[in-house]
């Protein structure tokens, strides 16, 4: 019966635009809204995710990179004497508020690295290298913020907390969840910048030696100072996204509106495959007159609603992916990984077959006798 | 009727069927019994609301009947589920409907493939199946037409092809004549008058046109739900010999 079901089914090209136009559309609404969602979740860990240090420790309580408090550097010795440490340094994520040209002010963090590792410092430099942020009151900034900072130039000097500072390098593409600028220094640099005393800094940044457990590590280092939290990289990556999900909502505004494109999507499939049936219920009477039972009919609209999914997530997949590739900004970044877009399938896919039990009521329901009562 | 209950294809008693509307009660057929023979063709007549249709419906596993008893093909069908009917129909029966009811958007051949399909023939051999049968109604040159470019002459054999799909024991043909002209109308029931004795097909039409009548073996008579005449092909023409002009009405009332 596939031939009957695919012929039905293009014969109303209406309908079936609009069945299609339904899956499509959904597969694209979550798959752009599920882009945009971890996008924007990808950048509260950036500073994490581009650092190659094992285990961040920070004061108690920090949940957030971005959001630290001061704890003192003396401690680093601890974490040092252990064997299973291969490095272990002080990091600054600082606030300052910097004096633009036209007079205006904007706030900024001040990421300092300790100036021989320059660990966790900038990347995708455009300009300038790390090397040039080794010098003291030299900074980086990234192009994504031009417009907030006046589009520095490279030999230009900002002044940041009333502190003067030389633009020695440019990135892009790097910004935190906030969109607060991230400014790349040494860290004495960033100390100074962002007022935090002499011999205190916001983490420690620690790399294990090769085969070592960083979780024991972790857990041995906590043990070591208790006053402080001490994660894996990949807990502390959880952390701060967990923290603007629960303190924003985020996920619920992404959800709903995801949601919502999903139910749109769901009626416009299902009053289509609705319609095809109703509008074909004399040949589906004529069907079931002739000998095909309940099943072959079930088999008709399912056959129709999984080949409406297929063709509407290909043309789906098709948008999502141009809109990935030319929609995604280091403002609003788009990232679509495969468990997104084969998930987004199976969801949407689902749906669709779901719709098709809509008619299966009505199809039940057929009464056979119409074909030999002169039904047109 | 001299057939043996071997013969019979098929073979009703004391049939009645009512429909219902809220409270009222509409009695459509009253205790019908008739047989029918393996080969036969057989007119149901009558005016309208006479019952033929909802006879035609019992007769084609559409509709239960309420009472009395019913055998097809050597099978009580009688108390058959839904599911059980559906089943029946597909392996026992072909249908030809009064507008056809063919699948506007396949083409000749797929429309007579659905039924072999449903019979569970595979695809390639359905296909040579349903050429073989549009050869036989005259349609070898149609095959691949859409129904919409067919006249209506040839959407009737194509109709009639898909009928004949599985050699049924039985066709039921509901008017297979009221959307032809005469001459289209006398063809279409020849045809399948003789594709029918080629197979030894049992054929049941209901119909209102007298044009035809000559072709039945047997006419049976309806009105107001009851069997009021029968006439065999043989007693039909010793009274033409006897009487070529008859009283009007007379051969009427046996369904002549």
């Amino acid at each position: 019966m596939t031939r009957f079901a695919i012929k039905t089914l293009l014969a109303d090209k209406g309908k079936l635009l609009i069945a299609l136009t339904g899956v499509a559309f959904s597969l694209l609404l979550v798959n752009v809204q599920g882009g945009l969602f971890l996008g924007l979740m990808d950048k509260a860990s950036v500073l994490i995710d581009h650092c190659p240090a094992d285990i961040w420790v920070a004061h108690r309580n920090t949940e957030n990179v971005d959001l630290a408090h001061d704890i003192p550097e003396t401690w680093l010795n601890r974490i040092r004497g252990l064997q299973e440490v291969a490095q272990a340094e002080p990091y600054v994520v600082g606030k300052g508020i910097a004096t633009l040209a036209d007079g205006g002010f904007e706030d900024v963090w001040i990421i300092g690295s300790d100036p021989k590792s320059m660990m966790g410092s900038g990347w995708s430099f455009l300009e300038g290298t790390v090397d040039d942020l080794r010098r003291p009151y030299c900074i980086s900034y990234d192009t994504v913020d031009d417009r907030k900072l006046g589009a520095p130039a490279v030999g230009d000097i900002i002044e940041i907390n009333r502190r003067r500072a030389t633009v020695v390098a440019r990135t892009s593409g790097i910004q935190g969840f906030m969109t607060t600028p991230y400014l790349f220094a040494e860290i004495n640099t960033a100390r100074e910048y962002s007022r935090i005393p002499a011999g205190f800094c916001s983490f420690f940044l620690v790399r294990a030696r090769p085969g070592s457990d960083h979780a024991q590590l972790a857990a041995t280092i906590q043990g070591l100072l208790p006053e402080t939290d001490v994660h894996t990289a990949a807990e502390f990556r959880q952390l701060s996204k967990d923290y603007w999900l629960q303190r924003t909502g985020i996920g619920v505004s992404f959800g709903a509106a995801t949601l919502l494109g999903l139910l749109v999507g769901l009626v416009m499939v299902a009053q289509s495959l609705y319609a095809l049936v109703l509008d074909h219920l004399m040949e589906f009477a004529t069907l079931k007159a002739i000998g095909a039972g309940s099943g072959t009919l079930l088999g008709v609209v399912l056959l129709q609603a999984v080949s409406i999914a297929m063709a509407g997530s290909i043309v789906g997949v098709a948008v999502t992916l141009v809109i990935a590739k030319y929609g995604s900004t280091p403002l609003a970044p788009i990232l679509i990984p495969q468990a997104l877009l084969f998930g987004g399938i199976g969801v949407v896919f689902t749906l669709s077959v779901g719709a098709a039990l809509l008619p299966l009521r009505r199809l039940r329901a057929i009464d056979t006798a119409i074909v030999l009562q002169g039904g047109v | 009727m001299s057939a043996t209950s071997t013969q019979l294809v098929v073979s009703g008693k004391g049939i009645s069927k009512a429909y219902h509307t809220g409270r009222i009660e509409t009695r459509v057929l009253e205790d019908i019994s008739l047989q029918v023979a393996r080969g036969e063709f057989v007119y149901l007549v009558g005016p309208s609301g006479s019952g033929k249709t909802t006879l035609l419906s019992i007769l084609g596993c559409v509709l239960s009947p309420d009472t009395g008893s019913l055998e097809l093909a050597g099978q009580d069908v009688t108390r058959l589920s839904d599911q059980q009917r559906t089943r029946f129909r597909c392996h026992n029966i072909g249908f030809v409907f009064q507008r056809f009811h063919l699948f506007g958007g396949l083409t000749a051949w797929e429309n007579v493939a659905v039924a072999f399909r449903l019979l569970g023939v595979s695809g390639r051999k359905a296909k040579l199946e349903s050429l073989e049968l549009l050869e036989r109604v005259g349609l070898a040159n149609r095959t691949n037409h859409k129904i919409s470019q067919l006249s209506i002459g040839q959407r009737q054999r194509v109709a009639l092809a898909r009928a004949l799909a599985g050699n049924p024991p039985l066709i039921l043909a509901d008017e297979p004549t009221a959307s032809l002209d005469a001459e289209s109308g006398l063809q279409a029931v020849q045809l399948l008058r003789r594709l029918c004795h080629e197979i030894g097909t049992t054929v049941v039409v209901v119909t209102h046109d007298d044009r035809i009548k000559h072709l039945a073996d047997r006419v049976l008579s309806l009105s107001e739900g009851r069997i009021v005449g029968e006439m065999s092909r043989d007693a039909r023409t010793l009274l033409q010999e006897a009487d070529p002009n008859p009283e009007p009405g007379l051969l009427a009332s046996c369904g002549v």
